[in-house]
């Protein structure tokens, strides 16, 4: 269930929430599902991403993000009993 | 029959999240499909939740007023209503201008110089420092266009642009350089955008700019962009920079003019 809240929250706040929101959000999300990390910073870049804007930051965190989300949500799988990633 | 097979589990990607995982996946290839092949499209989809999401904080904001001591209200309140009854002075007068010059030169009026836009989507929802607009082609909008806030204040310019949208890039966005000149004696500099609306410029530590000066940008003559606030000098450097925090505050902005160029 709570996974579930986070996917949704994380999903919703690309187009409700300021961008720190949504990146805490987005990692936390990616801890259960670390492949959503990846997608939302692709739909991010997706909705605001203009040409000219430099580098697109949001789908370079998203990779970066999702693979520390699962090597940390491994780690605290094999580490710390009774979580549930 | 009995079964000889069973599917092999995956020890560290359980099903479940290779499931939501890859629906996730399957919807951002979708979106990014639509946003090469229709990228008007999906700002028509997103606009409805940006407006709800510009309209919820709208809200917080003035409930969070009910938090104010009364005695402070009641002053913004009179203050409130006393430029209310000169604002309502000035319309009657400027209503009755608007009558004579009509009686004067008729009702023909020239295509005007600018495309009066809605900012849909703003930081810090979006982490470039860019605008989505609802005004595009079809309002005659054309890539490179300076856009202007409030007063005149040139805040960017457009980036790409959709039949009805389009995105504009601030000036102010990281690593978007703008010819400038600062203060009084209008030193040239490039400003650099370093995002949330502010930007540095390196100058020559010999230069007369001080804090307060000016920065103005090529618009018609020189239009003011920001206010120089701050000035970092290293010892063994033969330049400063510069920081400039801007006239306008990309986070509140609502409305925006576009040149037709």
């Amino acid at each position: 269930m709570i996974r579930a809240i986070f996917i949704v929250l994380a999903a919703a706040s690309t187009l409700l929430f300021s961008w720190q929101y949504a990146a805490a959000l987005i990692f936390i999300a990616a801890l259960y599902v670390p492949l959503v990390g990846v997608s939302l910073g692709v739909i991010y870049d997706a909705l605001y991403y203009a040409p000219g804007a430099g580098w697109p930051i949001a789908t370079i965190a998203g990779i970066i993000g999702s693979i520390a989300a699962f090597f940390i949500a491994r780690l605290i799988r094999s580490r710390v009993s009774g979580v549930a990633l | 029959m009995r079964k000889t097979y069973f599917g092999r589990r995956n020890a560290l990607i359980p099903r479940g999240t290779a499931l939501v995982g890859g629906v996730f996946a399957v919807v951002a290839i979708v979106i990014v499909i639509l946003r090469v092949a229709l990228p008007g499209t999906l700002i028509a989809v997103a606009s409805p939740l940006w407006r709800l999401s510009a309209a919820a904080e709208g809200a917080f904001y003035a409930g969070s007023a009910s938090l104010q001591s009364p005695a402070k209200l009641q002053s913004e309140l009179d203050a409130a209503n006393t430029s209310n009854a000169a604002l309502t002075d000035q319309n009657k007068t400027l209503a009755a201008q608007v009558v004579d010059l009509e009686k004067l030169l008729g009702t023909r009026t020239d295509v005007p110089p600018a495309v009066l836009a809605s900012v849909v989507a703003r930081p810090p929802e979006s982490p470039y420092d860019t605008l989505v607009i609802d005004q595009g082609s079809r309002a005659s909008v054309a890539p490179d266009a300076l856009v202007t806030g409030p007063g005149g204040v040139p805040v960017g310019k457009v980036a790409s642009v959709n039949a009805a949208s389009a995105r504009v890039t601030l000036f102010s966005s990281p690593g978007v350089a703008t010819d400038a000149w600062i203060g009084q004696s209008r030193v040239a500099a490039t400003l650099t955008g370093v995002g949330s609306g502010a930007f540095t410029a390196a100058v020559p530590k010999d230069t007369s700019i001080v804090v307060g000066d000016s920065v103005y940008v090529a618009d018609n003559g020189a239009a003011a962009i920001g206010t120089v606030v701050r000035l970092d000098s290293d010892p063994s450097s033969t330049s400063m920079t510069l920081r400039i925090q801007p006239l306008i505050n990309p986070f509140s902005l609502t409305w925006v003019l576009i040149s037709r160029s």
